[in-house]
């Protein structure tokens, strides 16, 4: 996969992350690294080998449909920049 | 006739009735205080884990087999990336690679609709807009509680086939007891995928509508945006692949955005999530469990209760009809009779009082009453349905209240046989007419012997004691 600014820049936007110029730049390096290793993995023959999603062996890990106690609001709005006694606030969003 | 062919296709999002949301322990109520249903797993904070519910799981798997799908074996969750103020991780966790099931289909009038998949994911926060401040307030309550989305192939042509799809599909998910499947309250959600071609053409461009929230509005829905989309090629214009957001009220959809490619979700196995997989044990387990469906009904009741075809389909479609159908037949003994109580009076009533049949609570035992004093003659007709009036206001007793406002029939012999002649001795004229062969005033002087009982005559009694004095 070709690593450029643009594409970069585009996945820098889908994200919601702001980048200065210079920032775009060594990200763009940084990735170009990353994803050019994969290529180096590309290179074997695993054609023998299954997919794997998940290198732990444990499956079926699940719980009984019970409920438990959530946590206080207070805590769940303590992060937010701008909220109300109810609700986080944000800029103009259609649902 | 019109050059060109509607293709449309659907997403439906079900919300499963668990008590508990799909990855942790907070209550999945609906309404409520905002934002205090949730905790460090559903608000995605460092260091929580996701835990799989699997009541969630066999819901799915339930919803699955009754459409008629095959089931993954091995499933697992996929993170679904997208930047977002109702989803706090910033993903959602979803299905893309294994969706839990796939390949099934369900039946309307004169085709199949093939259902390409039914997958898992949780649903996002619920945004309120606030008109004081123009700023959106975020409520996380709704984060986290278990979704299927069934997708469907773009097999409708129709407004008709596509609610009668998602009719179909409803009425199944209900019998299951699997969501409340309420439009109206979000917990059944359509996504309208629509395209236009010239018939015989390759399909279209495509829009997906969102906001649909009844059945009738996606018949309108599905009307309105076929016209935008031919109005747009017979003018030489382009359609845009987009999302658009249906305006009931304004009976128009406006465009929402753009829609983003797929790999722009920058999907990926979700590493917190253990592989799971569906066994055969499981699976027999649940099939031996699975509550009767309506197409089982559909056969059914007209051998077992000998309803039309008409009739049954018109039980079938709600799930609280059949229930208390069924429950009500059992006690009177009189299936057909039961079954016109339901259709002639229950849903006229609620269609009068503009009430969902879907919230219908009825108690059968006392339905089933109301019912058996009418087929004894022991109250009319037009008293019986003047106590279901007051059975579908509040829980009343049908024997106490039919005694304290004088429902009982008067069939006393005696009483009717004094009305008839006071009635024969009061109307010459009409009495001549009957006789010299005019059979129309025959009613008006039923209805006369009718008032003077008050109303509460036995019909049957009334016209047998008429006819004798009029010979």
């Amino acid at each position: 996969m070709e690593i450029n600014r643009e594409l970069t820049a585009h996945i820098a936007a889908l994200s919601g992350i702001r980048l200065a110029e210079a920032e775009l730049d060594q990200m763009t390096r940084d990735l170009r690294s990353v994803i050019g290793y994969m290529d180096t993995l590309e290179a074997l023959d695993i054609a023998s080998v299954a997919p794997m999603s998940h290198v732990q062996e444990r499956v079926n890990y699940t719980r009984e449909d019970a409920v438990r106690p959530s946590i206080p609001r207070g805590d769940v709005l303590v992060n937010a920049a701008r909220k109300t006694d109810e609700y986080v606030v944000t800029p103009k969003t259609f649902g | 006739m019109s050059l060109y062919e509607t293709v449309v296709g659907l997403e439906i999002h079900v919300e499963l009735a668990t008590e508990s949301k799909v990855f942790c322990g907070c209550s999945t109520k609906f309404g409520g205080e905002p934002n205090t249903k949730v905790c460090p797993v559903c608000m995605g904070l460092p260091g929580s884990l996701p835990r799989l519910n699997e009541k969630a799981v066999e819901y799915a798997l339930r919803a699955g087999l009754a459409l008629n799908c095959e089931i993954t074996r091995n499933a697992k969750f996929d993170r679904k990336h997208y930047f977002y103020p109702d989803l706090p991780k910033a993903y959602q966790i979803s299905q893309l690679y294994l969706p839990l099931c796939v390949n099934g289909y369900v039946d309307i009038t004169g085709k199949r609709v093939n259902i390409r998949e039914i997958h898992m994911e949780e649903d996002a926060g619920k945004l309120v807009h606030d008109l004081w401040t123009d700023e959106t307030l975020v409520d996380f309550n709704r984060c986290g509680v278990p979704l299927i989305e069934i997708v469907t192939q773009p097999d409708m042509r129709t407004a008709d086939e596509v609610v009668e799809t998602v009719r179909a599909i409803r009425a199944a998910l209900a019998a299951l007891g699997v969501s409340d499947v309420k439009m109206q309250e979000g917990s059944m959600r359509v996504d309208v995928n629509l395209s236009v071609r010239e018939f015989g053409h390759e399909f279209g461009t495509r829009t997906e509508m969102k906001n649909i929230n009844s059945l009738k509005s996606i018949a309108r829905a599905v009307a309105g945006e076929s016209k935008r989309q031919i109005e747009l090629i017979e003018t030489g214009k382009k359609i845009t692949q987009e999302t658009r957001r249906w305006d009931d009220n304004k009976d128009t959809s406006y465009a929402m955005r753009v829609k983003e490619d797929a790999h722009d979700y920058r999907y990926m196995p979700d590493p917190d999530l253990s592989p799971f997989l569906i066994t055969e044990e499981q699976l027999t387990h649940i099939r031996r469990t699975q509550p009767e469906l309506p197409e089982a009904k559909r056969l059914r009741y007209p051998k077992e209760y000998g309803l039309s075809a008409y009739d049954t389909d018109i039980l079938i479609s709600e799930r609280t009809l059949c229930v208390l159908f069924e429950g009500a037949a059992e006690i009177t003994r009189k299936p057909k009779d039961t079954a016109n109580w339901i259709i002639g009076e229950v849903l006229s009533i609620l269609k009068e009082r503009g009430e969902p049949a879907d919230e219908l609570s009825l108690d059968k035992d006392k339905f089933a009453r109301i019912i058996t004093l009418v087929a004894d003659g022991a109250i009319n007709r037009a008293a019986g349905r003047r106590v279901l009036r007051a059975l579908l206001d509040s829980d009343i007793d049908v024997d106490a209240y039919v005694k304290q406002n004088g429902l009982e029939a008067i069939g006393g012999a005696s009483v009717v046989d004094d009305a008839v002649k006071k009635v024969v001795a009061a109307n010459a004229d009409s009495v001549a007419k009957f006789r010299s062969g005019s059979e129309k005033v025959f009613g008006f002087l039923m209805g006369q012997v009718m008032k003077e009982l008050k109303g509460k005559g036995d019909p049957a009694a009334l016209k047998k004691a008429l006819e004798e004095a009029l010979l």
